[in-house]
């Protein structure tokens, strides 16, 4: 080991009682003292070092390493953590107090001596006494389509602590019974994958009302097309209007699109071409206008379907079953939903493949992409009032105005990993969108839902040795209310253990990924596939006053770190 | 805990607590609100997200308690002595909101339309018509005005809200009926925040018998 950096890396590694490399004659002790780094290795040390005080918080927490061999005294710990502050960054340095908080409760349960501790002591995930004699993972009926169990013990009443109890009740056969839940794998373009799915909300369960959202996809030629749709809450019959507006959309543009093939001009026309709009927000670039065009039109022949929708509700002999629900005739409005389309398609600039996304929407929910580096491109701004639960609709005024749909379209062209369609219920537990979109996809590939085409030798030299195996690491679960012995995994979780900021993990999908769960996969044994997968997943995380309905489509490629 | 980041339900209780509440009315107000704290714990929507406030006034008007989540609420010690102070609860009403209701923005989740309950048993006794009209125009939220008892008068309540509803008496009995409806009122519409339109009217359960909707 020539170069004196990686011996100076060995001396820390010594130091902290990990694995190193002992060479003939080199007293570690002396190595130790001539540690000094320069200001051209500082970064390389911080990210060094943020690794191995990781690792080592891990190993101790695992009984892999006896801490006592590390720091006998908090003198010695204190020196650690002097040089260490020398070389960190800003960043690094807030992680330090709670990886030397690990330690040093690490070392209470343990028996070491240390005396008082400056550092705040850090909760540290005890294993819970189940672990590892946890009974094999059974393989559960998928979820069901049907008839859930009526009141006695519903599965989602366990014990949150405040003891509140969520029911779950059937759906009733009323007019316009529509399914639970849905999860679908669709055909995509080549080197890419699609697939949705969409669940009733707590809400919903709880008082016993359909699932207001819809979902469709569609392939014209190179085309993908997703239509998403959110029915209003206070509206009876809005999940109608959610089906027929996505499925009437779809159609549309299957039909127009196809017709419409991209120009193959450089990057500076098509840069050009996304910014060139007029007043009203018209595109001036033909091919961006007619594509729009498409959505509009998809916009109003939704709005046609739901107002036939609703004509139809309107002759005899079902006036009269939906009169007797409203008491009164049924009008449009109890049809109110939301409509995000969205299409795709791969387009070559300059001999490169990137993808192209257009996106329209009246109302909530949000349409975003994400690229490898973790940056989000939303294409889409939600209609919202001062307060929440504030937006508009599909059947509202003047959303069919070529001076509104032009101000909600919205174009991007990049090599982006995944883009995603979803309703309110997703968007709103990842909020702001523009910031945690890429928090989203992250939990997606540590839940294992996408199918990746990952190859199976990939280097993990970034993450602590160890750390997948560490049964600490199952502990990271999201409070899970519905399926207490489902364990998720969620990004926030993991940047807390392995020390890293929300926002810095959430970008790095290639290692966080590593730390993934088949938990879904064994659980929907039965019928395993990414769609299969993400229905099970949007109907057991949890997040304090999310209870909406849950509906995703995502559209990725196929070759994911 | 940590501070939750989501939407919230904010809740103003606006109480009278004026003289004539002394006794058996102010004792059945403090059951009330124990009765409304204990039935809304047992909903898993308001659990989640329903945030409580409690204003009185009499000579003067106050905050008792902070918008403050439900597990985490402390009943206020209610005594009534004193005048009847509307206009300036009404402005405090005015600022709280001001103060602790979150808008939405771009970075920030706002909450969802503030609910507020008023209670009064008697005529107002400061300047009540002008912080009246204000609130009303501001449309800082859904309020609905009890005039309770004989000696309350509707009129001062009607400039503040379309919302007023009397009750008959201040017998134990009616105001525990008062309190449920109210109850039942944040139930719903915690149930139903979901996606209302901005300006769509509230929908209110049916109040029992001893509440009648004032026109």
């Amino acid at each position: 080991m020539a170069d004196t950096f990686e011996r100076r890396i060995n001396a820390i590694r010594w130091r902290l009682g990990l694995p190193f490399n002992q060479r003939d004659g080199v007293e570690m002790e002396s190595e130790w003292k001539l540690l000094q780094f320069n200001e051209s290795e500082l970064e390389m040390v911080s990210k060094q070092l943020s690794k191995l005080l990781t690792a080592a918080a891990y190993q101790a927490l695992t009984g892999k390493i006896h801490l006592q061999s590390v720091v006998q005294d908090e003198e010695t710990l204190r020196a650690i953590w002097a040089v260490m502050n020398n070389v960190v960054n800003e960043k690094q340095k807030q992680l330090l107090p709670k990886i030397s908080g690990l330690i040093v409760n690490a070392l209470k349960q343990q028996g070491g001596q240390v005396s008082s501790s400056k550092q705040p002591a850090t909760r540290i995930p005890t294993p819970s006494s189940n672990i590892s004699n946890r009974p094999p993972l059974h393989k559960p009926p998928s979820l069901p389509q049907t008839q859930p169990p009526p009141m006695a013990d519903p599965p989602n009443s366990v014990q949150s602590p405040t003891k509140s109890s969520w029911k779950w009740l059937p759906i009733p056969d009323d007019p316009d019974k529509h399914s639970e839940s849905d999860a679908r794998l669709f055909d995509a373009t080549e080197g890419y994958r699609l697939f949705g799915a969409r669940v009733r909300g707590k809400k919903h369960k709880h008082e016993g009302t359909n699932c207001d959202d819809w979902f469709e996809c569609d392939n014209a030629g190179r085309w993908t097309i997703v239509a998403v749709s959110d029915g209003a809450g206070s509206k009876k019959f809005s999940r109608v209007g959610a089906k027929t507006a996505c499925q009437a959309a779809i159609k549309i543009l299957k039909r127009e699109l196809a017709e419409i093939v991209p120009p193959a001009v450089n990057v500076a026309e098509w840069n050009k071409a996304i910014s060139s709009r007029d007043d009203s927000g018209l595109f001036l670039d033909p091919f961006l206008k007619a594509i729009a065009a498409s959505l509009h039109s998809a916009m109003v022949s939704a709005y046609s379907a739901v107002r036939n929708a609703v004509e139809e509700r309107c002759q005899q002999p079902n006036s009269e079953l939906y009169f007797k629900i409203l008491g009164r005739p049924i009008e449009i409005g109890d049809l109110s939903a939301t409509l995000l389309l969205m299409v795709h398609r791969v387009i070559e600039i300059e001999g490169v493949k990137c993808d192209f996304l257009m996106a329209c929407q009246i109302g909530d929910g949000m349409v975003g992409a994400v690229r490898q580096n973790g940056d989000v491109h939303l294409l889409g701004k939600a209609d919202g009032g001062e307060f929440s639960g504030e937006t508009e609709f599909l059947t509202s005024n003047g959303k069919l105005e070529p001076n509104y749909l032009n101000k909600k379209t919205f174009v991007s062209i990049n090599q982006f990993q995944a883009m995603m369609v979803m309703t309110d219920g997703v968007a709103d537990d990842y909020f702001p969108n523009n910031d945690e979109l890429g928090r989203l996809w992250s939990d997606l590939l540590l839940n294992r839902i996408p199918d990746t085409k990952v190859s199976a030798d990939t280097p993990n030299a970034t993450l602590p040795p160890g750390l997948s195996d560490c049964d600490e690491i199952n502990e990271l679960v999201v409070e899970n209310l519905s399926r207490p012995e489902l364990k998720l995994r969620s990004t926030a979780k993991v940047a807390d253990l392995i020390g890293l900021s929300v926002a810095d993990a959430a970008k790095r999908f290639a290692e966080v990924s590593q730390l993934g769960t088949d938990e879904l996969h064994q659980f929907v044994a039965s019928d395993n596939n990414a769609a299969t997968r993400l229905r099970v997943w949007l109907d057991t995380y949890t997040v304090r006053g999310s209870f909406d309905d849950r509906t995703l489509v995502v559209l990725h490629r196929e070759d994911l770190p | 805990m940590a501070e939750f980041g989501g939407r919230r339900l904010p809740i103003y209780l606006v109480l009278d607590t004026s003289g004539s509440m002394a006794g058996e009315p102010i004792e059945a107000v403090r059951q009330g609100v124990k009765a409304l704290l204990s039935d809304l714990r047992g909903d898993p929507q308001a659990l989640e997200t329903a945030y409580l406030s409690v204003i009185t006034f009499n000579s003067g008007a106050q905050q008792v308690c902070p918008l403050t989540e439900l597990m985490a609420f402390q009943e206020p010690t209610l005594d009534a002595s004193g005048t009847t102070a509307l206009g300036e609860a009404l402005i405090l009403l005015d600022q709280v909101i001001d103060k602790e209701v979150r808008k939405s923005s771009a970075t920030q989740k706002g909450d969802w339309k503030p609910l507020v309950f008023l209670m009064t048993d008697g005529e107002p006794t400061d300047n009540w018509q002008a912080p009246a009209d204000a609130l009303k125009k501001k449309k800082i939220g859904n309020i609905i005005a009890c005039a309770a008892g004989s000696n309350a008068k509707t009129d001062p309540l009607k400039h503040a809200t379309e919302i007023v509803v009397k009750l008959d008496n201040l017998q134990p009995d009616s105001l525990k009926k008062f309190f449920r409806w109210v109850s039942d009122s944040i139930k719903t519409t915690s149930a139903s925040v979901a996606q209302v339109a901005a300006d769509a009217p509230i929908n209110l359960p049916p109040p029992p018998p001893q509440i009648q909707i004032v026109p």
